[in-house]
C-alpha cells in the first residue's frame, strides 16, 4: 500500500502540522503584559448570555441594555477613569458554554468582572470557577436556590422568583380568594415559583385547585386550561417565560369563557408582548409583578428617572427600540445593575470579588442616586439587587407611557 | 363535552399541521430515499414572510394572493435545498451524506433566520375569527389548516395519477436504492420533489402563522412532529400521514388532560418508539419482504 | 495429518504471524495520539487555563465521537443517542456524587454504568429497525431525555442542576495536568486506540460484514442481532466513559448541557471527520466544535452559521469525509493494479481431502430437498420441489427467471422459510434450522454480486470467520498463511470482477462447508473467466468433496462442468439427470423456456 518512506514523511509532516495548530491553539494563551493600574487601562466586563437558541430574545435585549449602560458610564468617565469595553460570550443557554465562556473570561481575557449569565442553571455552572477567581459577577436570575453561600461574589438584578410568588400570593389573599388555580410553564423560573407558590397558598390555607403546566414555546394551553377550569376556580396564578405565553393564556381563557382574575409573575407584564397576541380587550383581568420604577399609581407620576431611561435607551439604539419596548423594565434594572457594578468596584477600590462583594453587603442601602430602581436591598442574606421594596402589581393591560403601567395594589 | 371539543378542534387541528409536514417530507422520501430533516425551517420562513408581508387588515384576496406567493417562493427555496443536497449523492458511494447535509441545511437557514429577522417571536394577526363547538371558543384557523392537509392530500393524489410527472416520480420508490445514486434525469425529478414538498410547508407556514409558535428556534420541533406522523403512518404513504397526524395530535392533547402538559412533547415520541418496536413499517406501512 | 494437528498447525501459524493492527490504522493511531497528546499536554503546561479546558472538553466529546465511530463505522448502526446516553452517564454521576455523597471514582462507575443500562435500551429497536428508523428512535429518546430528567425535578434535582465538589481538581500532578487531565488525556487515547483494535479484529470485521451485508453474514455464521448489540455494548460503555469524564471536568451537571444538539454535534463529527477511520472523529470534533465555539468567539452570532456552513461545505466537497478523503487520495496515489492475487488450486488441501473422500460415501446425499413449497403473495413460487445433492458432486440447477431457483436458494439458506416440505443436510433434518445454524453446520453461499467489502484487504475480506472444527478443512492452512502476506496488502477495490467472486468463494471455503450454494457465478465474468471458474468448481467437487449446487445461466457451463442437472419451471422440477442422460432436447426445450420468457417480457 503505502510505501515506509512515504509513511515517514507523512508522520512528520502531519506532526508538524499538529504541532502549529498547537503553537496557534497557545498563542492566545500568552499571558498579557503585567498590568500597570494606569488610568488608560480598560475596564474589561465579560458579557456571558444567550444570542442563539431558544433564549436568545431575552438575551439580545439584555444585550442592548448593557450596551446602553456601558455607553452611559463612559461618557461620564467610565470606571474610576477608566473606559469600559464589553468582551462578549454566547453561551445558547447552556451550562457548558457557560463554564467554558466564564474560563474564557477568566483566564484568557482577564476580564475585571462579569455580566451573565441569565439562567440560574447557568449562574450555579459558573459560580465555583467566578469564587476561586475571586472575580465578581452580576446576573439575571430569579431562582431561590441562589443563597449568597452559593453565590459568593455573585448578584442578581432579576426579582427573585420565591418573593414573587409570596407577593403574587399575598395580592390574592388580599383579594380575600380562597380558591385558586396555578398555571406555570415548564422552565426553571416557572418550576421554582411553582414549588414557592404551592408553600405559600397552603401557609394561607388557600385551595389550589388545580395546577398545570405547559412546554416552554407551546401555542395552546386550552387542554390544561380547561382542566384547570373544572375545579372552579377564583383566579389563577399564572407564572409564565414570556409575554407571548401570556398572550396566548388569555385567548385560550376566553376561548373557553374563563372570566377570572390572571395574577401572573414576572413576564406576564410583557404588556406590549400580550397585546399583539391576546389584544387589549382581553388585558383587563390581568395584574403582574414588575419592578416599582414601571408602575404608577393613579395619584403619583412616573418617576423621573424612569422616563428619562426609557427617552436615553431609544436614543441609543433607535431600530431596536420596539423590541426592547415589552421589557423596558428588564432593561432599566440590567443598566441598574451595570451601575451598581460600577459604584462597587469604586466603592470597594479594587475588582476583587470578594472585597466588592463585601462592599456592596453592607453599603447597599447608599445607593440609589441615578439608579432607575433606587431601593437596592442586597445584604449578608441576600444577593439580590432588587427586593420585596422594589417589586409592584401593575395592570399591563393599562400601559401608561411606554413601558410603564398602571398600579394594581395602591 | 368541552374537552372532546377541544381534543377534536384543537387536536386534528394541531395534528393537520404535522400531517402536512409529513406529507411533505413523505413526497421527497419517496422520489430520492432522502428525509428532509430541514423541513421545519422552511415551515418557519412561511410564517416569516407573511409577518414580512401582510398588511395590518388584509382583505381575502390579498391574504389568499400573497399566500400564493409566498408558497411558490418557499418552493422554490427548497428546490435550492435539494440541489445542494443531492449534490454529493451523485459520485459518491457514501448514500448517508443526506443526513448531515439536510440538518446542516437546517442550521444554516436557522441561523440566517436568528441573523435577519432577530430573535423575536413571529407573531401574526388572526384574520378570521372564532367559532363555538362543544361550548369552547376555537379559532376558526384550526378547522382551515385541517382542510388544507386534506386539500394537499387530493392534490397529491391527483398529481400522481394523471400527470406525467407525479406519475413518474411515485415510481422511483420502487427502487430507492438505485434512485438515490441514479443519474441526471432522475436528479430532475427529485428536484421536482423538493420544489413540491416546499410549496406545501410555505403554504403550512403562511396560512398557520397566527396560530403556530413560530420564531428562529421553533424549525426543529415541526421537523419532529412531521416524523412522527410519517414514520406512525408508515414513511412515504401519503394516507397514513394524513391519519397519523390529527391522531397523533389528538393524543398528545388527550395526553395534556391526563397526565399533564410537560409530558406532551414526550407522549408524542413514546407513541413513535412505540410504533417503531411493535410495527416498525407504520400503521400503513407494507411489511419488508424479508426480514433479517 | 490428523484434524488435530492440522488445528494446531494453523493456531501456532495464525499467532507467530498475528498482527494486532493493520499498518495504515497504526499509523493513525500514532498520529491521532501524538495530536491529542500535543493539544492537551502543551497549554496546560504552558499555563494556559482556557486551552486546557477548551482541548479537555473536546477529547472528552472525541471519546464520545470515537464510540459512535466505532458504532457508525464498524458496525453500520445509525444514531442520534449519543448525547442521551452521555448526559445520563453524567447526570447519574453527578446525582451520585452530588446528591448522594458518593465518592467521585465509585460515581463514574455508576455512571458507565447507567450509560450501558441506557444503551441496551436504545439498542433493543435495533434488533428490530434498521437504517433511519434507528435514526428517529434514538432521536426521540435524545430529545425526550432533558425532559424527563426535568419532569422529575423532586429526584433529579435537573431544574437547577446538580453541583459536584470533586476532590482534586487543580492539585497539579505533572507536566500542569491534574488527575483529571490525565485520566481524559488517557481515555481519549484508550478510546482511540481501542477503536483502531477493533478494526484490526476479526470481531471488527464480522461488525462490517454484518453492517454491509446482513446475509452475506448469516451465510457465514455470523448473527447480525449479536454484531449490533456488540457495538452498541461497547459503544455505550465508551460514550458513558465521556459522560462521566464530565462531572469533574465542570463540577457541575444540568439537562441544559445534552440537548439535542449534542447528539448531532457527535454525528456530524463522525461523519465529516471520516467515518470508520481512526483520526476522522478528531477532525470533526475540531472542525465542528473547537473552531466555531473556541477560536472563531469573536462572531459571536455567527457561530451556529459558521458550523453549518462548514459541515455543509466537507460533505459538499469531501463526501466521505474529510480524513476518508484524504485517505482515498493517498490510497489512489500508492496503489497499483495488480495481477490475478486470488486462485484456488494453491490453497486446497488435496491430499486431505483425498482421504475424505474414501471416507465419506458418495452415495449418501449432502443435501436433500423433498416437496419445497413457497409462496409470496398469490404466486407459488416453490411448487412441490425436490432435490438430491451427493457430496463430491456439482449439480446444476437451471431454468428461466421466476422458476425458483433463487427462492430455492434462499430457502435452503435458510432466508426463506418453506410452507412445507424437508430439507436435511447430511441426512439431519434442518428445515428449521436458523440461517446462522445451518451456515455452521457446512452450508456455504455466494451471492450473485459478490458480497465482498471494498475497504479492507483481501486478506481481511477472508479471515471474517473462525476455522471450523469437525469438519476436514478444505484449504490447506499452510498454503493460506503463505497466501497471506500477499493479501495484506491488496485492497479489495483493486480486484476485477472475476476476482472477486474467486474471493468470495475462498471466504466460504474457510469454514470448511460441506454444501456450497453458488447463485449465478458466471454472471459479469469474460470467457477465459468463466473456464477458469469451471475448474474451480472441479476443484471444489472432486478433490474438497463439496455438494455444490450450481445456479447458472450460462447452460453451456453448467453442461460442461456438471455431474447432475435438475431444470425447474414456475417452482416445479421438470427434468433432472446427467447432462448425457437429458441429453439435446432437454437442453432445447430449457433454451425454449428462456425464449418464451423474453418474448413475454
Amino acid at each position: 500500500m503505502i510505501s515506509s518512506r512515504v509513511l515517514r514523511r507523512t508522520t512528520s509532516a502531519l506532526t508538524a502540522l499538529a504541532a502549529v495548530l498547537v503553537v496557534a491553539a497557545t498563542a492566545g494563551a500568552s499571558p498579557q503584559k503585567p498590568s500597570n493600574a494606569t488610568a488608560a487601562q480598560p475596564f474589561k466586563l465579560g458579557l456571558l448570555l444567550p444570542l442563539t437558541g431558544p433564549l436568545a430574545l431575552p438575551g439580545s435585549r439584555i444585550r442592548t441594555a448593557v450596551q446602553y449602560a456601558v455607553s452611559e458610564i463612559n461618557r461620564k468617565g467610565g470606571v474610576r477613569g477608566r473606559r469600559i469595553t464589553l468582551v462578549t460570550v454566547d453561551d445558547a443557554a447552556d451550562p457548558t458554554q457557560d463554564v467554558q465562556g466564564v474560563t474564557k473570561l477568566i483566564n484568557q481575557d482577564r476580564v475585571d468582572f462579569i455580566f451573565g449569565p441569565i439562567t440560574s442553571d447557568g449562574m450555579l455552572a459558573v459560580v465555583p470557577f467566578e469564587t476561586r477567581a475571586k472575580k465578581a459577577a452580576i446576573g439575571v436570575v430569579g431562582s431561590p436556590r441562589l443563597t449568597p453561600s452559593v453565590m459568593r461574589y455573585g448578584f442578581s438584578v432579576l426579582l427573585n422568583a420565591g418573593e414573587q410568588a409570596r407577593k403574587m400570593v399575598a395580592y390574592a389573599a388580599r383579594r380575600r380568594w380562597t380558591r385558586v388555580a396555578i398555571l406555570h410553564d415548564s422552565g426553571e423560573q416557572g418550576k421554582s415559583a411553582n414549588v414557592v407558590l404551592r408553600q405559600q397558598l397552603s401557609n394561607r390555607r388557600m385551595t389550589i385547585t388545580g395546577d398545570q403546566e405547559y412546554n416552554v414555546g407551546a401555542t395552546d394551553m386550552t387542554a390544561q386550561l380547561l382542566s384547570l377550569k373544572g375545579g372552579n376556580p377564583q383566579a389563577l396564578l399564572l407564572f409564565p417565560t414570556s409575554g407571548t405565553d401570556v398572550g396566548r393564556v388569555l385567548l385560550g381563557m376566553q376561548q373557553l369563557d374563563m372570566d377570572i382574575p390572571v395574577v401572573g409573575g414576572y413576564g406576564a407584564h410583557f404588556g406590549a408582548d400580550v397585546a399583539r397576541v391576546a389584544g387589549r380587550p382581553a388585558m383587563t383581568r390581568l395584574v403582574a409583578t414588575t419592578y416599582a420604577a414601571f408602575g404608577k399609581c393613579p395619584k403619583g407620576g412616573v418617576p423621573n428617572l424612569t422616563k428619562s431611561f426609557v427617552n436615553g435607551i431609544r436614543r441609543f439604539n433607535p431600530d431596536g427600540f420596539g423590541t426592547l419596548v415589552p421589557a423596558l423594565d428588564l432593561a432599566a434594572a440590567v443598566r441598574d445593575g451595570i451601575w451598581v457594578m460600577k459604584y462597587a468596584v469604586e466603592g470597594a477600590r479594587s475588582t476583587s470579588g470578594d472585597k466588592v462583594a463585601a462592599w456592596l453587603e453592607r453599603n447597599s442601602g447608599k445607593l440609589g442616586r441615578g439608579l432607575v430602581n433606587p431601593k437596592v436591598t442586597a445584604n449578608r442574606n441576600s444577593h439580590f439587587l432588587f427586593g420585596p421594596s422594589s417589586m409592584v402589581l401593575v395592570r399591563p393591560g393599562s400601559e401608561v407611557s411606554p413601558g410603564v403601567y398602571a398600579r394594581a395594589d395602591c | 363535552m368541552e374537552e372532546l371539543g377541544i381534543t377534536l378542534v384543537r387536536g386534528i387541528g394541531e395534528g393537520s399541521v404535522y400531517a402536512l409536514v409529513a406529507m411533505s417530507m413523505n413526497v421527497i422520501f419517496n422520489a430520492s430515499g432522502i428525509l428532509n430533516l430541514a423541513q421545519g425551517e422552511f415551515v418557519v420562513l412561511g410564517g416569516l414572510f407573511a409577518l414580512l408581508f401582510l398588511p395590518t387588515a388584509p382583505g381575502t384576496a390579498v391574504w389568499i394572493g400573497l399566500g400564493i406567493a409566498v408558497t411558490l417562493a418557499v418552493g422554490a427555496m427548497m428546490a435550492v435545498e435539494g440541489y445542494v443536497v443531492l449534490l454529493p449523492l451523485r459520485s459518491s458511494v457514501e448514500q448517508h451524506s443526506w443526513l448531515v447535509t439536510t440538518l446542516a441545511a437546517a442550521v444554516i437557514i436557522q441561523s440566517l433566520i436568528l441573523i435577519f429577522q432577530g430573535p423575536d417571536p413571529i407573531v401574526v394577526d388572526n384574520p378570521f375569527g372564532t367559532f363555538d363547538f362543544l361550548g369552547v371558543s376555537h379559532p376558526i384557523l384550526y378547522p382551515v389548516l385541517t382542510g388544507l392537509a386534506i386539500l394537499t392530500f387530493v392534490g397529491l393524489r391527483w398529481f400522481q395519477t394523471h400527470t406525467l410527472l407525479g406519475l413518474t416520480m411515485n415510481a422511483l420508490r420502487q427502487d430507492l436504492e438505485a434512485a438515490r445514486a441514479a443519474g441526471a434525469s432522475v436528479r430532475r425529478l427529485q428536484l421536482s420533489s423538493f420544489a413540491i414538498a416546499g410549496l406545501i410547508v410555505g403554504a403550512t407556514g403562511f396560512f398557520g402563522a397566527p396560530l403556530l409558535g413560530l420564531s428562529q428556534s421553533a424549525g426543529i420541533s415541526f421537523a419532529l412532529n412531521g416524523f412522527v406522523a410519517a414514520v406512525i403512518g408508515g414513511l412515504g404513504n401519503q394516507l397514513g400521514a394524513l391519519i397519523a397526524g390529527p391522531a397523533v395530535g389528538m393524543l398528545s392533547v388527550l395526553s395534556i388532560f391526563t397526565v399533564g402538559g410537560e409530558f406532551k412533547q414526550a407522549v408524542a415520541f413514546a407513541l413513535l418508539i412505540g410504533v417503531l418496536l411493535l410495527r416498525p413499517e407504520g400503521v400503513f406501512g407494507r411489511p419488508a419482504a424479508r426480514r433479517v | 495429518m490428523t484434524v488435530a494437528g492440522d488445528a494446531a498447525v494453523t493456531s501456532r501459524h495464525a499467532s507467530s504471524r498475528r498482527r494486532w493492527l493493520r499498518r495504515d490504522t497504526r499509523l493513525e493511531l500514532l498520529i491521532g495520539t501524538i495530536v491529542v497528546g500535543a493539544t492537551t499536554i502543551l497549554p496546560l503546561a504552558t499555563g494556559s487555563i482556557y486551552w486546557g479546558q477548551v482541548f479537555l472538553l473536546a477529547n472528552i466529546y472525541l471519546i464520545a465521537a470515537v464510540s459512535l465511530n466505532i458504532l457508525r463505522g464498524e458496525a453500520g448502526q445509525i444514531s442520534f443517542g449519543q448525547g442521551a446516553i452521555f448526559g445520563a452517564s453524567a447526570y447519574a454521576t453527578a446525582m451520585a456524587a452530588g446528591l448522594y455523597g458518593v465518592h467521585i471514582g465509585l460515581a463514574m462507575a455508576i455512571g458507565v454504568l447507567a450509560a450501558l443500562v441506557f444503551g441496551a435500551l436504545l439498542s433493543l429497536p435495533a434488533l428490530r429497525v434498521q437504517g433511519y428508523y434507528l435514526a428517529f428512535v434514538t432521536v426521540a429518546a435524545a430529545v425526550v431525555f432533558p425532559e424527563l430528567l426535568r419532569a422529575f425535578d423532586e429526584h433529579t434535582q435537573a431544574i437547577t442542576g446538580i453541583s459536584v465538589f470533586v476532590p482534586g481538581v487543580g492539585s497539579t500532578l505533572f507536566l500542569g495536568m491534574d488527575w483529571v487531565a490525565v485520566a481524559i488525556l488517557g481515555f481519549a487515547i484508550a478510546a482511540l486506540a481501542a477503536h483502531a483494535l477493533i478494526r484490526s479484529s476479526r470481531l471488527g470485521r464480522q461488525m462490517r460484514v454484518a453492517a454491509a451485508s446482513p446475509e452475506a453474514a448469516l451465510s457465514l455464521g455470523i448473527s447480525p442481532g449479536y454484531m449490533r448489540v456488540a457495538a452498541f455494548g461497547i459503544s455505550s460503555l465508551g460514550t458513558g466513559v465521556a459522560g462521566a469524564l464530565y462531572v469533574p471536568l465542570f463540577g457541575f451537571v444540568s439537562p441544559g448541557a445534552f440537548p439535542i444538539a449534542l447528539s448531532i454535534l457527535f454525528y456530524f463529527a463522525v461523519v465529516v471527520g471520516g467515518e470508520s477511520t481512526i483520526v476522522g472523529p478528531i477532525a470533526g470534533v475540531y472542525l465542528l466544535h473547537v473552531l466555531p465555539n473556541n477560536v472563531l468567539t469573536e462572531f459571536v452570532e455567527y457561530r451556529l452559521l459558521t458550523y453549518g456552513l462548514i459541515a455543509l461545505a466537507i460533505m459538499l466537497f469531501f463526501p466521505t469525509g474529510l480524513i476518508g478523503t484524504v485517505r482515498e487520495w493517498l490510497n489512489r496515489l500508492f496503489e497499483r493494479p495488480v495481477d490475478p492475487m486470488v486462485s484456488i488450486a494453491p490453497l486446497v488441501d488435496e491430499r486431505q481431502l483425498a482421504a475424505l473422500s474414501k471416507e465419506e460415501s458418495a452415495e449418501r446425499p449432502v443435501l436433500r430437498v423433498r416437496d419445497a413449497t413457497k409462496s409470496f403473495g398469490g404466486v407459488h413460487a416453490l411448487d412441490g420441489m425436490s432435490l438430491d445433492v451427493r457430496s463430491g458432486e456439482i449439480h446444476g440447477l437451471v431454468g428461466p427467471n421466476g422458476s425458483g431457483k433463487t427462492t430455492l436458494l434462499n430457502a435452503l439458506s435458510g432466508f426463506v422459510r418453506l410452507e412445507s416440505g424437508e430439507v436435511a443436510i447430511d441426512g439431519v433434518r434442518a428445515t428449521r434450522w436458523s440461517a446462522r445454524r445451518r451456515a455452521r453446520d457446512g452450508l456455504g453461499r455466494t451471492f450473485q454480486t459478490p458480497r465482498v467489502f471494498e475497504d479492507m484487504s483481501v486478506w481481511e475480506n477472508v479471515y471474517v470467520t473462525r476455522v471450523a472444527t469437525g469438519r476436514a478443512a478444505s484449504l490447506s492452512p499452510a498454503a493460506l498463511h503463505n497466501a497471506q502476506a500477499r493479501w495484506e496488502s491488496v485492497r479489495v477495490a483493486t480486484l476485477s470482477f472475476g476476482q472477486r467472486r474467486l474471493l468470495e468463494i475462498v471466504r466460504v471455503l474457510r469454514s470448511s462447508p460441506r454444501i456450497l450454494l453458488l447463485d449465478e457465478p458466471a454472471a459479469g465474468l469474460a470467457p477465459e473467466e468463466r473456464s477458469r471458474l469451471g475448474n474451480v468448481l472441479r476443484l471444489l467437487s472432486r478433490r474438497a468433496g463439496i455438494g455444490v449446487v450450481l445456479v447458472e445461466h450460462d447452460l453451456r457451463l453448467v453442461w460442461n462442468v456438471a455431474d447432475r442437472i435438475t431444470v425447474m419451471d414456475e417452482g416445479r422440477v421438470l427434468y433432472s439427470g446427467t447432462p448425457a442422460e437429458l441429453g439435446n432436447e432437454a437442453l432445447e426445450a430449457v433454451l425454449m423456456l428462456g425464449r418464451r420468457d423474453a418474448e413475454s417480457d
